[in-house]
């Protein structure tokens, strides 16, 4: 081999290329492949970049007086009441109240959901009997909106947090109680022959092989299942409610108050995000065995 | 130790109106520590046959026996290996081991010690905290065995467990249960349709025919032990594993008779 710097391959020149260059560049791969998994890549600069342009946009539409305000208010504006808010309050109460009041219901709701949805799914998936007896009344109240027996609730339940939680709890329960059943069935009929061949029992199978094979499509429908939550939520508000963000919204779209729901619907869906996120983060946590190690 | 035997077992299976008969009259006898293979294609009912002994699956007729008395549930004193590992994903390697034990409240710190120590038996010490994921087919194969023996069975019933492996690690695998055999002298249902596999490893070969199946021949395997790949080159050797082939070939040539032309009775 000669010692030619000439025959070295060359070193990587350092390009000064344009924002957008590198944007749409956006790293197909992992460093060191050349094809990789379809999909595969990062795509926080690209998500960050799509925000920024549409934050612009809007500002820019506002400014130029291409939209009335009282459609789409200026994205300052917004600034503004959600400064106000925080400062002064809505109808009377602080704006942490409204927070929390809506957090406590689909949070609760949730919880209630799980606590009963898990256990039942997991039962249903191991049992026919239970599969026979819950399966046509899940199945039969899942595909329909929760606005549409909304009225139901309120009829028997009144218009108290009864209704509302339930409401919640209902969205939450058939997404949580079907991933549960369906976990059930990601254990190896060899891993449960396995545990039975180490001596353990069938509670034991159930509670050290069943469960933990079926823990993350369980978290994965816990996840689906809290975003069912915050989407219900606004429908639970609406009737004869005096707090909460999903009644914010929609008594300020009364007083045409559009900066208001719009600040609203971006409280709820950071929160709703923010919700998302600790779920990732239990996940990363309990199932790491599912993740790339 | 212990010793299984099968007397005239028989075996359906329904799939709504059409049985299958999976297993018909299969009698067998395998003796305290001794190395029995079960050869055959597909479908000859061989991984069901293994299943009853593991009382996993119900003989419909009838008797299965370990130690002189009926199987009628699995139990520790059979290990499993199967195809894959079936390693829990979400245990370390030792938690794996220790799965056992802990099920069965025998967890200990003298259990944990002999979990340790059979990991390094089985060539994974270092890796006693790692992920199953984080192993090499191979080694997940290694930490199945290590958690198969942890149980202390006096039987070992093995479904094709080196059927999913490539060849080289194939025979490290059989070379490694061959020298712990020969260490320990438990006794092994072997489940293959390797046939070279099936002469280097048993004391004997039951080769079965499919539809219905059935062990249409047993062929002892006298090569002296302890055994290794040099002896695959021998004219014994060679000539056992003709024998064997043979006998497969005949099972085949049997059973598609039996299917297409089942009133041919010259």
């Amino acid at each position: 081999m000669s010692d030619n710097p000439a025959a070295r391959p060359a070193a990587p020149v350092v390009e000064r290329r344009g924002l957008l260059a590198r944007l749409a560049r956006a790293r197909p791969t992992q460093p060191g492949e050349i094809y990789g998994v379809p999909g595969a890549g990062e795509t926080r600069m690209l998500s960050i970049a799509t925000i920024a342009v549409l934050i612009f946009i809007w500002w820019l539409s506002t400014t130029l007086g291409w939209v009335k305000p009282l459609f789409v208010p200026a994205p300052q504006a917004i600034v503004q009441d959600f400064v106000t808010i925080l400062r002064r309050g809505y109808t009377g109460e602080p704006l942490w109240l409204h927070v929390g009041i809506s957090t406590a219901r689909v949070f609760g709701a949730f919880m209630l959901a799980c606590l009963i949805g898990i256990p039942l799914g997991l039962a249903m998936g191991i049992s026919p009997v239970m599969r026979g007896i819950f399966d046509p009344p899940i199945e039969f109240y899942r595909p329909i909106p929760p606005l549409a027996y909304l009225p139901l609730m309120i009829i028997w339940f009144g218009i108290g947090e009864t209704s509302k939680v339930l409401l919640i709890f209902l969205s939450v329960f058939a997404p949580v109680a079907l991933g549960a059943r369906s976990g059930v069935r990601s254990a190896a009929i060899e891993q449960i022959h396995a545990a039975y061949s180490f001596g353990a029992t069938r509670w034991q199978v159930l509670m050290r092989v069943i469960l933990p094979s079926a823990m993350p499509e369980i978290l994965t429908a816990m996840r689906i299942g809290i975003g069912f939550g915050w989407t219900t939520l606004v429908a639970a508000e609406m009737v004869a409610a005096t707090s909460g963000l999903g009644y914010m919204v929609l008594s300020a779209s009364q007083f045409l108050q559009t900066g208001i729901v719009i600040m609203g619907i971006i409280v709820i869906a950071a929160i709703a995000y923010m919700f998302d996120l600790i779920m990732r983060m239990l996940e990363r946590r309990l199932v790491p065995w599912k993740g790339r190690m | 130790m212990a010793d299984v035997e099968l007397k005239h077992v028989s075996k359906r299976y329904a799939h709504g109106r059409q049985t299958t008969e999976t297993l018909r009259d299969v009698s067998l006898r395998v003796g305290d520590g001794e190395f029995v293979s079960l050869v055959g294609r597909s479908g000859c009912g061989k991984t069901t046959l293994l299943r009853i002994v593991g009382g996993f699956v119900d003989a419909d007729g009838g008797d299965v026996l370990v130690d002189g008395s009926p199987v009628t549930r699995p139990g520790s004193d059979r290990g499993m290996l199967f195809q894959h590992p079936m390693l829990f994903p979400w245990l370390t390697v030792l938690d794996n081991t220790l799965f056992g034990p802990r099920a069965t409240g025998r967890h200990s710190p003298q259990a944990r010690a002999r979990a340790m120590e059979l990991l390094q038996i089985v060539g994974l010490g270092g890796f006693e905290f790692h992920y199953p994921k984080q192993l090499s087919g191979g080694m997940m194969h290694r930490a199945a065995f290590a958690r198969a023996m942890m149980a202390e069975p006096k039987i070992l019933l093995m479904d094709e467990p080196f059927g999913a492996l490539d060849a080289l690690t194939r025979a490290g695998m059989q070379q490694f249960l061959l020298d712990l055999w020969n260490r320990r002298r438990f006794t092994v249902i072997l489940v293959t349709h390797d046939v070279e596999e099936a002469v280097l490893m048993s004391d004997r070969v039951a080769v079965m025919a499919a539809g219905p199946g059935q062990i249409i021949e047993t062929i002892p395997i006298d090569l002296p032990r302890p055994r290794s790949y040099e002896m695959s080159e021998t004219p014994e050797f060679v000539q056992l594993k003709r024998r064997v082939r043979q006998s497969v070939e005949r099972a085949r040539g049997k059973a598609p008779v039996s299917v297409m032309n089942p009133t041919a009775g010259h």
